[in-house]
Formats: structure tokens, sequence, C-alpha cells
């Protein structure tokens, strides 16, 4: 579904991680996590802002085209919550917005994680900005955090400050590899999620299959439509393609078939 | 509007290759047209497959589709008995092909006409068979043979001689034209120094707005000064309301929406709303090829 959702209040994380929390009663009661958003930035007016700048109606964006997608990050009541890192102009025009600014958004779309029945002990990797979508797994009994990142400067204190679950941080600057913790921890009962760099996801799925621990992976390619009609989210499977926005973006690691 | 043969009840077409087959949308418009079906069911190219770039969205999807016979079991049914026109796009490495592809959908209830997608390159040397006039004509011929629905024949953009390879598709036997398809287009990847499409990528979006009109124009000049006709969809870039106009007056009776629709899933209600606040009570029918000089 499509709302028009009012920022209630945006927060800095720490390093270039922000958070937004965006009143959308209809997208709020259906998002699962692993689900995204489908949110359209760019130059152009926002509802309801006796302020604003630019009166253009939201039919104008002009460069910036594509809706960028975020995984539901937290659900609060009627609110969701999306975190992000700032890698480009759309997520820097997201961190510009205000409490009162009202956002286009589209969703939830795609499947979540597969959390039936719950795993018993769900063990989240994390690489750089990929903490946004594993964060609602955190609140599960039984929940670990495993979040590399490439130096103390590029993590989001604010944001593991907010998690109950053990976590360990492993900093790529030290020689450290959230995958090598992976591996330390990986035992039958164990069930992993993760999120981040191709190359880690890789590794992650290797290890999970030498341990024979299942392993769903919250996977981001460039999304077009979100709602499976310009094909262009395709990944390669061990069955032919598979659209992220219609069967992902949660895959089971087993499924991927790396080139 | 009328389009030859086609009857619409507006003049919007949702363009080829971006409404999933599947789950068809319920869009107010005249007509829609389906993501290119070829013979045999092809998976598409690996990932990437998009890129944004200012104004624009270039694609390299690789006519990814289920073929023709599992479209005809699996998809059509559900897809006839909308209130839009269905068009199906009909693509092929060669006439023998593109003629498999349109035998095969045969006559079937429900399509009200075929959208030949000559940006289709040939196997032996890798043009585009809307590339030159006497290619163009053999592809449409071959089609022509075996079908007698509604014909349009979709042209890629950067023809040398594009006029005369509309003229000549016409002659051949269509009954008009879609112009244009994506602008084939480049983007290199920093990292790893090589294109960012290893198998060519097309742009499309408000960047190529300009550009398609130029086309659309250029052909219907052309083709009222050989006194034919004017059966032209046309399209590329369109976003809002005074789009579509500048396409009309250009001598498009009827208009495509693509890459607006990935972003703007509400475009055509919209852009109808703005079509009304332009238009007053002006019929659209007498604006067309208004700007031909």
């Amino acid at each position: 579904m499509q709302e028009l959702a009012l920022v209630e209040a945006r927060e800095h994380l720490g390093a270039n991680y922000w958070r937004l929390r965006l009143r959308a009663p209809g997208i709020a009661e259906r998002a699962r996590p692993g689900q995204f958003l489908h949110l359209r930035v760019g130059s152009w007016s926002l509802a309801g802002r006796p302020d604003a700048l630019c009166a253009e109606p939201p039919s104008r964006a002009r460069f910036l085209l594509l809706r960028r997608p975020f995984c539901l990050h937290r659900r609060r009541g009627e609110a969701i919550e999306v975190a992000f890192r700032v890698v480009g102009p759309g997520t820097r025009w997201l961190r510009d917005r205000r409490p009162g600014d009202a956002l286009d958004v589209m969703g939830p779309l795609g499947r979540g994680f597969r959390l039936e029945p719950p795993p018993p002990r769900p063990l989240a990797v994390a690489g750089g900005g990929g903490i946004a979508g594993l964060f609602p797994l955190l609140e599960l009994p039984g929940a670990e955090l495993l979040f590399g990142a490439n130096s103390l400067r590029e993590v989001p204190w604010r944001l593991l400050e907010e998690v109950r679950a053990p976590w360990r941080l492993a900093l790529w600057e030290r020689g450290e590899d959230p995958v090598r913790l992976l591996e330390e921890r990986l035992e039958p009962g164990v069930e992993v999620f993760a999120c981040g760099p191709p190359a880690m996801l890789r590794r992650v799925t290797e290890a999970c299959r030498r341990a024979g621990v299942r392993a769903q992976l919250l996977l981001e390619e460039m999304i077009g439509c979100g709602r499976g009609g310009c094909r262009g989210c395709a990944v390669r499977t061990r069955e032919g393609y598979v659209l992220l926005c219609q069967e992902g973006p949660v895959m089971e690691a087993e499924r991927l078939a790396w080139s | 509007m009328e389009l030859g043969p086609l009857r619409l009840r507006n003049p919007l077409v949702l363009a080829a290759g971006t409404w999933p087959l599947e789950n068809p949308p319920r869009a107010p418009v005249g007509a829609m047209i389906t993501k290119t079906i070829t013979a045999r069911p092809r998976e598409g190219n690996p990932p990437p497959r998009l890129l944004e770039t200012p104004a624009g969205l270039m694609n390299s999807i690789g006519l990814e589709n289920p073929g023709v016979d599992a479209f005809v079991e699996r998809y059509l049914p559900r897809l006839r008995g909308g209130e839009a026109l269905l068009l199906v796009s009909v693509g092929g490495e060669d006439p023998a092909e593109y003629a498999e592809v349109a035998r095969a959908l045969g006559d079937r209830p429900g399509i009200a006409g075929l959208e030949l997608n000559l940006s289709c390159p040939n196997v032996r040397d890798g043009a585009l068979w809307g590339s030159d006039p006497s290619r163009a004509a053999r592809a449409v011929r071959a089609v022509r043979a075996v079908s007698g629905l509604p014909l349009l024949a979709k042209l890629p953009p950067d023809a040398p001689a594009l006029p005369e390879v509309a003229e000549a598709c016409l002659e051949a036997g269509a009954d008009g034209l879609s112009l244009v398809n994506a602008f084939p287009a480049m983007a290199i990847c920093l990292e790893r120094r090589r294109p960012v499409f290893s198998r060519g990528g097309a742009l499309s979006g408000p960047a190529i707005r300009p550009l398609a009109l130029l086309r659309v124009w250029q052909v219907c000049r052309h083709l009222r000064r050989r006194g034919r006709p004017l059966a032209v969809l046309g399209g590329g870039g369109v976003a809002e309301g005074r789009d579509v106009l500048e396409f009309i007056l250009a001598g498009a009776s009827a208009v495509s929406l693509g890459t607006v629709t990935l972003y703007d899933p509400q475009a055509p209600q919209r852009i109808l709303g703005e079509l009304r606040e332009l238009l007053g009570e002006r019929p659209l029918r007498s604006l067309v090829g208004g700007a031909l000089t």
C-alpha cells in the first residue's frame, strides 16, 4: 500500500547512521521483519510544511527517480522506523528531513525473515549498514549480534547502546573479522541471519554450509518498481533468477548461486 | 483516441516491460503492452540490471520472459478481460522467430494487437532489426504474413534514417508505429574499470524526453508530408500531463508511460487529472500533430 507518512522523529545514531520514525498506521500494521519499505526521495516539496522552500508537487522528482528501499528497522505502535547510512544523494536528502515532513512510502514489500518456528538461538551477523534490517531480530530471546565495521569512526554507538542482546564488534582496521567470530560460534541449534557486503555474505554462506547450520541472508540489490514488473532486482539462485522484491529480500543462503 | 485501427478509451498506454504479467495493474489507461515475448523462454541478464542516472534510469534486463507457449497457457488467461486494451510485445532474433511468436499468439481472444519490438539485435551482425528500412520491413512482413492483428512497429531511437524506417514499416503492413525504445547508453564502474552492464544498457526516464520527442516529431512530419495518416504511439520520459501534450502536438495520438510508473504507481490517474486541467473543454483529438510545421 501507499501512505503519506509523517516524520515524527529524526535521530543521529552515531557515525553516518540516522534513523527516522514515520507515522504510517497502515504499513506499520502489516510490516514484518525483513520486509522493506519503498520511499520517494528528492527535491520535491513536503506536504504539510508551511515553510517549504519549493512548493512543487511530489510527482516532480527531477533528479532522483527511483524509490529507495529500506528494511523495517523497528515498529513503534502506528509508526515504523527506518535506519540508514548516508551514502548518496537519496540518503542525504532523507537525513535532512524534519518532524512534520511527509514522505511518500510504499510497502511493506517482499517476504521477511522466516521466523516460524522461532529460532532458539538467532545469531545476527551485520556488516556496516546491514545492521538496520537485522535489528528486529535482536529482540528475540537468545539473540546475539556480531557487527563488523571498518573502523571505530564508522560504528553507530547510539544504536549499539540500544541493543540488549549480547554483541561483539569486529573492526577491519584491527584485523578483526566478523566471519571468523561467526565460525567460532557455529554449532547445532544456531540459526544465522546476515546482512552486509556480498563478499561477507558469501563467506557466511560457506561457513554455515561447512557447519551444517541454516542461514537467512537479507540481500541488497538495485530495486526498480518493487512490485515484480521491471525485473530489475533479479538475483541468481540455483533454480535461475529470482526477484528480490517478490521472493526476497530475505533468501535462504543455500538457494543462492554466486558468480 | 484512435491509434490506427485501435480505439483507446484514453491516450495513455502502459509501456512494455514495466508491469508484472503475474499481477497486471488495474490502471485507468487506454492500453497495456506486455513484456516482450520471445519464442523460447529467456532468463534475462545477470545483475546488476538497473542503474539510476540523473533524471534517468539505465536498464539491462535482457528480455527476461516466459516464452510464448507459457505466456499463452499461464499468463494470458489472467490478462484478458480488463478495460484497457491488451497488446503483446513480440520479439525475435530473426523474422522467423518474430513470425513464430505471432503465429503462436494467433488470434486468441483478448489480444487487441501486437507491438513489434524492433530493438532486438539480429544474431548474425548484431544490428537491430529496426536500424534500417529493409531489415525492418522484412520483420514486419514476416509477422503480417501470419497475423491479421493490428500491428505497431516499435523502433529503436538511433536508426540513422528513422523516418524512412518508419515509412518502410507502414509500407510492409504495419498499422502504426511505437516511438521510441530506450536509448542505448553506457555507465562505467570506477572500482572494476568495466562497463556496469556487460550486455549493454539503455536509458529511459525524464532525461530522454526531448530526444524521444524529436524523433516522434521528425517521423510524423515525414509521414504527413507523404500524405500518410498518423498512427503513432509516442513516448519516452513522460512524467506529467504537460509531457503528454507535447507528444500529442508532435503527432502522437497515444502516449506511453514507462519509467514513471516504477516510482509513481498512481501516475496514470494523476496524469489524467493534469491533462483535464490543461485541456479544459478542448478535445485532445483536435491537438494531434498541431505542432507539425
